[in-house]
């Protein structure tokens, strides 16, 4: 089994994109003074002006003429929708580990709540047969989320956050294998 | 699944104790909080469908919040324990990735279909407080008149406030539905109704297309058990429709020509003293009128008939017979009764609605009856406003030259696109849109166009219409799972009968309902309307706990939603007087009233607005399919995957004669514009008419599953002139939504 990265990397690359799906304002997002990774350094930059990323995150998730990127997990699912199976199996995952996300009525399988989830089984060094479950049941299929963030977006934050996800992504896998 | 041992919300593990907050930890803390419980909250809500008007009772089943599964609900009146395709797929519009979620404001100024519109999310309370600014600048600026407000009239409490700041312009879509019926049965039998007593009918006429795949379950059963009780049913159609698979007879009519085969059978019912004695003597105003009758109508003879609409003489003589003598015999006007179709809509609904008289039907067994419902007060009775401020101002429709179809105070739609554009262009200068799309209007181009000259667009909308592209401010609103009401059963109500419609689940997101719109926007505009007696806001639960315990259906609304159904069992008891205006307790055969207003107190012979020529030699019909609800559902999942698209369905024979193979792209064209789409070919229609399915052609290019499929069926429709509907007395305002002719090229 190759070994995950650095922990501390893989714990700030999740902690970060996840802040990153979840808050349109990167100045609203806490970025640890010694953080080095390219993600850290965009929203640092970002956050000197802050609209342009606010309008880039309107338009790749919330868009009312329609959405580029969905940000939830059972959208991408066979039959996609709001609120499916993995909403469900997430909130059993959460609840398993006494917590439940504080936006009680929206979607549990947000994917930036799904990386926040995964960082702290990580920290809290669950062992690797949960954690590689996990992954595979919540995290792997965000491989097409990254791939449309890819090609929509416009904005050097959401390319970094694309980037980031893609590692994440790989080191699942690697751990995975 | 059972606990962890671990809580996430502290440090341990392999990070160790007495070390500060991780970063991870501080985000986790930030999204997540301690579960209230570990196990998932399941729970059956008894609710109502929303997808069409009878609101069939539902039951749902609930998981944490989430709608999980929605059948019939046993006992119901409408639904009688089931639910049509629609309904059944109604999850697949409550939890459409596509849905808004957050009210948003545009930041580029700059308005059109190709500008990126630059929508941020804003809060509400910056929505409602821009939007009042909005309107109270225009309305001082400019009056009244230049608010339009592109809605259904409900709920009340969303009226209260549209009429509490004096709109003059409110539309909707009613004058491409039943608006003719609704001015023809106020004069003719009373009112309105949805009521047809097809279990007991013996003979059962449709003009029209396709009333039992389109129009409701309530019908579609109904019309079912009459065949099996031995009902003839007989049906007039341009196209064969499961409604002519479920009849004993189809006919293969000419469209726009059902109004001369009407006529033509009142003239053989008439003139062989065929009607039904007692009723049309009693209850109707034959008698006084009886030499205008008769002489009315003895010119339209079947085989005059037979010479516009292909439908032989001895089939219509037969059939108006039959008809008469059956003693229980119904002809329904529903929306696709051709009630607006074409320019003569208003005139064949007068004459479909004779014929119930004549049959002597009307609020008997077997016909055409008043609904028996609980009397549920609105929220002006319940809360008394102050006198509403006169709606002043210039109708952007030219609606009031229309004096019988402005009464009823519904469209027009059909009209818009031109008072914005050439009768009063800049008039219009804030718009709100609710649950309504370009789309809906004939010919969109013309709509869109007319909006972009529009200062202020609001839409609240469950989805990204387009529509939502030119708006400045994008509200999200709900879908019927996610809000509560009384629901009368008025399509099968013999007695009455109320279901509990009970928000399944919250709603989620941002989302908000219409009426929390109307008190907030009312709360900043029109205080004094938003108040209690006791200077209080009106509260939207205590004023659904009120309605309830007046209309005796429980203690409050909890109480009538743990009952679910409620109903009062009682005998029919046939109406002895009937509410026709100016009818003096009976029935109007003659309406005076039309003799003003543009109308004609009988119904006289108009052929349909658009007719083939030279140059547009066929035919063009529109069809709305059974799966889908207008334009609203095409981005529906499940009904998406039954048909995602549309084609010009075209009679082989025409395809041979113009040189079209099946599958052929082609280019069809009318006097309004042209559409390009595949050809395919279908014996189930006229070899002179090419059909286009209506809903499709979003161009919402987003809309994950419907943007940019297929093509709209109305821009080829010609948009209403309203000086053209007064000169070829097109009194009730019918829309002339498939009144269109066309040529097609292969390309
Ligand atoms: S007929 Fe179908 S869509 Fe209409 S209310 Fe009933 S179940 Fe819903």
């Amino acid at each position: 089994m190759t070994k995950m990265p650095e922990q501390p990397q893989i714990l700030l690359s999740l902690t970060l994109a996840g802040q990153v799906l979840l808050q349109s304002d990167p100045a609203l997002i806490a970025v640890p003074s010694d953080a080095g990774i390219a993600l850290s350094d965009e929203i640092r930059l970002a956050q000197t002006v802050p609209d342009a990323a606010v309008l880039e995150y309107s338009r790749l998730f919330l868009n009312p003429t329609g959405v580029e990127c969905h940000l939830w997990q059972s959208v991408y699912a066979d039959e996609p929708r709001l609120f499916g199976p993995a909403h469900h199996s997430a909130l059993e995952w959460f609840r398993r580990y006494g917590a439940e996300p504080q936006m009680s009525n929206e979607p549990a399988d947000h994917l930036g709540l799904l990386l926040l989830f995964y960082a702290r089984l990580i920290e809290e060094g669950e062992p690797a047969d949960v954690t590689v479950a996990y992954f595979n049941e919540h995290i792997a299929w965000a491989t097409e989320f990254t791939s449309k963030l890819q090609q929509q977006a416009r904005h050097p934050l959401y390319l970094a956050l694309a980037r980031e996800i893609q590692s994440i992504l790989a080191a699942g896998v690697n751990q995975a294998m | 699944m059972s606990l962890s041992r671990r809580n996430l919300f502290q440090l341990g593990g392999a990070v160790g104790a007495g070390l500060a907050a991780s970063p991870s930890l501080q985000a986790f803390e930030n999204y997540f909080s301690p579960a209230a419980s570990p196990y998932a909250d399941m729970k059956t809500v008894v609710s109502a469908c929303g997808v069409c008007s009878p609101a069939c009772g539902l039951q749902a089943r609930v998981k944490d919040g989430v709608m999980t599964f929605v059948e019939g609900l046993p006992g119901d009146a409408h639904g009688n324990g089931r639910l049509c395709g629609k309904g059944a797929a109604g999850a697949g519009f409550l939890y459409d990735p596509d849905r808004l979620k957050y009210p948003m404001k545009r930041t580029n100024p700059r308005k059109g279909f190709d500008e990126d519109p630059g929508f941020v999310r804003i809060t509400w309370q910056e929505a409602l407080d821009t939007i009042a600014e909005k309107i109270g600048h225009y309305k001082t600026n400019f009056g009244a008149e230049s608010l339009m407000f592109v809605t259904l009239p409900a709920p009340d409490i969303w009226l209260r406030f549209i009429k509490s700041i004096g709109v003059v312009n409110r539309i909707d879509h009613r004058d491409e539905c039943f608006q003719t019926d609704m001015v023809v049965q106020k004069y003719t039998t009373g009112g309105k109704t949805w009521c047809n007593d097809f279990a007991n009918s013996k003979y059962i006429l449709l003009f029209g297309w396709d009333i039992l795949a389109k129009a409701k379950l309530v019908y579609a059963n109904g019309i079912l058990d009459a065949r099996d009780n031995g009902a003839k049913v007989v049906h007039f159609s341009p196209s064969y429709t499961p409604t002519s698979r479920a009849s004993s007879e189809w006919f293969n009519i000419r469209p726009g020509s059902d109004l001369a085969v009407a006529l033509a059978m009142i003239n053989v019912i008439v003139s062989e003293n065929r009607y039904n004695k007692d009723f049309v003597d009693t209850y109707t105003n034959f008698a006084k009128y009886e030499t205008q009758i008769r002489a009315h109508f003895s010119e339209y003879t079947p085989a005059w008939a037979e010479t516009l609409s292909d439908v032989p003489a001895d089939a219509i003589t037969r059939i108006a017979r039959e008809f008469a003598g059956s003693g229980a015999s119904i002809a329904p006007a529903h929306k696709k009764t051709l009630c607006a179709n074409y320019n003569n809509g208003t005139q064949l609904v007068h004459a479909i609605s004779i014929l119930n008289i004549l049959a002597g039907t009307v609020d008997r067994p077997g016909g055409r009856y008043f609904p028996r419902t609980f009397s549920v007060p609105g929220v002006d009775a319940v809360y008394p406003p102050p006198a509403y401020p006169a709606a002043a101002g210039r109708r952007v429709d030219g609606r009031d030259k229309l004096p019988h179809a402005h009464a009823v105070d519904a469209g027009l739609f059909s009209t818009t696109a031109d008072g914005m554009l050439n009768k009063f262009p800049g008039m219009i200068k804030f718009a709100m849109w609710r649950d309504y799309t370009t789309l809906a209007f004939p010919h969109p181009p013309s709509m869109e166009k007319a909006l972009q000259s529009v200062e202020f667009n609001v839409v609240y909308d469950f989805l990204p219409t387009d529509t939502a592209s030119l708006a400045d401010i994008v509200l999200p609103g709900t879908v019927n799972f996610e809000t509560s009401d009384i629901m009368n059963r008025d399509y099968n109500a013999k007695y009455p009968q109320a279901v509990a419609r009970s928000a399944v689940v919250p709603p989620a997101f941002e989302i908000k309902s219409v009426g929390y719109v109307a008190m907030e926007l009312g709360k900043r505009l029109a205080p004094d309307y938003f108040k209690t007696a006791d200077g209080s806001w009106i509260n939207l639960s205590t004023l659904l706990n009120e309605k309830t315990k007046r209309a005796g259906l429980g203690e409050n609304f909890a109480d009538f939603v743990s009952k679910g159904i409620v109903e009062k069992k009682a005998d029919f008891v046939p109406r002895t007087t009937f509410g026709a205006v100016g009818g003096g307790g009976k029935c109007q055969i003659y309406v005076p009233a039309f003799e003003t207003g543009h109308g004609e107190p009988l119904p006289k012979w108009h052929p349909k607005r658009d007719e083939p020529d030279s140059t547009y030699p066929y035919y063009y019909l529109t069809y709305i399919p059974p799966i889908h609800k207008r334009n609203s559902s095409q981005n529906n999942a499940i009904l998406n995957e039954m048909m995602g698209d549309n084609e010009a369905l075209i009679n082989p024979k025409l395809a041979a004669k113009i040189g079209v193979k099946n599958g052929q792209r082609v280019l069809i064209r009318s006097r309004a514009g042209q559409i390009e789409l595949n050809a395919k070919f279908t014996e189930l229609i006229r070899d002179d008419a090419v059909m286009v399915i209506h809903g499709f052609g979003h161009r919402s290019r987003l809309l994950t599953k419907a943007g940019g499929k297929g093509v709209r069926d109305g821009d080829i429709i010609p948009i209403g002139n309203i000086d053209d509907f007064v000169a070829t007395k097109n009194f009730g305002g019918a829309s002339c939504i498939m009144d269109a002719v066309v040529n097609i090229t292969p390309l």
